[in-house]
């Protein structure tokens, strides 16, 4: 038998009001109901990490997380990182270090990214093949997504400096 | 050497527009990192209705029966298909261009020759409903033995899982 609960919790900024049953996921919660397809979907198990999305601040793999875990909670998915219309500076990375190709994966990429460097904003190498250990790619290799994620820590350490 | 040798062209890395150049953008790099670009599984349309299989558990093995009346009793079901609804249809591989597809049916009529093989299908109104509707299709099967390894298919006597050709 399905239960359905009533949640209410904070995707990209706005609040969403929501009757979900209660084994949907996060992941089919934002896809089906949102219509916020940019988290994608891969294995379904936990294993690929493309859909990856910021969960108060933390990266987890939404088709592991249930809807109604996230009752007055805060998501974020990879739509919610552009500000104004202007990419976010790991976005514009991706771009300019040429880190995708397929681009399947780079969604979940990018928020694992952001996750990494909301909170260390000055990782080593390491740090960063640690925190984009969960997410698989198949096409690019990790190294151009490992140097566009350095850049953009780079960048933003820059955007900081200047506006100080 | 072939007197004209000499004569062959080779482009200049400065003619080159693409290859070795990075100071153009792909066109859909944006749509890729805003998550705004759509895949194929990101499109819905209204009323839009979900497929999915029910395939064989069995390497080889013949179709005895298909009840589909248990599926089709579940709400939100719109559509069954079983292989009676292709007896009209051709093979659906060219045996001159591939071997193995030479006997791939739509949907299998007699014999399942692989884990896998296709033989019914549903669509109903999303996921959840089909895969309910799909686990409720029982299928009765004969198992035959199955071919595992080359060599054992080479063997005097193998059995035949492309019918009419042994060894394959």
């Amino acid at each position: 038998m399905n239960h359905k609960h009533t949640i209410s919790l904070t995707v990209n900024g706005d609040q969403v009001d929501a009757i979900v049953k209660d084994n949907l996921t996060l992941l089919d919660f934002l896809r089906d109901q949102l219509f916020l397809t940019g988290t994608k979907k891969g294995c379904e198990e936990g294993e690929c990490g493309a859909c990856t999305v910021m969960l108060d601040g933390k990266p987890v793999n939404s088709c592991c997380t249930l809807a109604v875990e996230c009752d007055g909670r805060e998501v974020i998915t990879v739509e919610g990182i552009a500000k104004d219309g202007k990419l976010h500076p790991i976005q514009r990375q991706f771009i300019d270090k040429w880190a995708m190709q397929c681009g399947y994966c780079t969604p979940g990429m990018i928020m694992s990214a952001k996750a990494l460097l909301d909170t260390n904003p000055h990782p080593t190498e390491l740090e960063i093949r640690e925190a984009i250990e969960g997410n698989l790619c198949r096409c690019t290799g990790y190294a151009k997504i490992v140097e566009a994620i350095q850049a953009a820590a780079a960048e933003m350490d820059w955007e900081e400096v200047s506006h100080a | 050497m072939h007197k004209d040798c000499d004569k062959t062209y080779f482009k200049k890395p400065e003619f080159y527009r693409l290859t070795g150049e990075d100071n153009y953008v792909r066109i859909d790099a944006e749509d890729k990192v805003t998550g705004h670009g759509q895949y194929v599984g990101d499109i819905m349309f209204p009323d839009m209705l979900t497929g999915k299989m029910v395939r064989s558990p069995y390497a080889r093995a013949k179709i005895l029966s298909i009840d589909t009346s248990e599926a089709e009793k579940v709400p939100g079901v719109k559509c069954i298909l079983t292989p009676k609804d292709f007896q009209w249809a051709a093979k659906v591989g060219n045996g001159e261009f591939a071997a193995e597809f030479a006997d791939k049916e739509v949907l299998c009529k007699e014999i399942v020759r692989q884990v896998g093989d296709e033989v019914a299908a549903v669509a109903a109104v999303d996921e959840e409903t089909a895969q309910i509707a799909a686990d409720l299709i029982k299928v009765e099967y004969e198992v035959l033995p199955g071919v595992f390894d080359p060599f054992e298919a080479m063997e005097e006597g193998a059995p035949e899982v492309k019918i009419g050709r042994a060894h394959v």
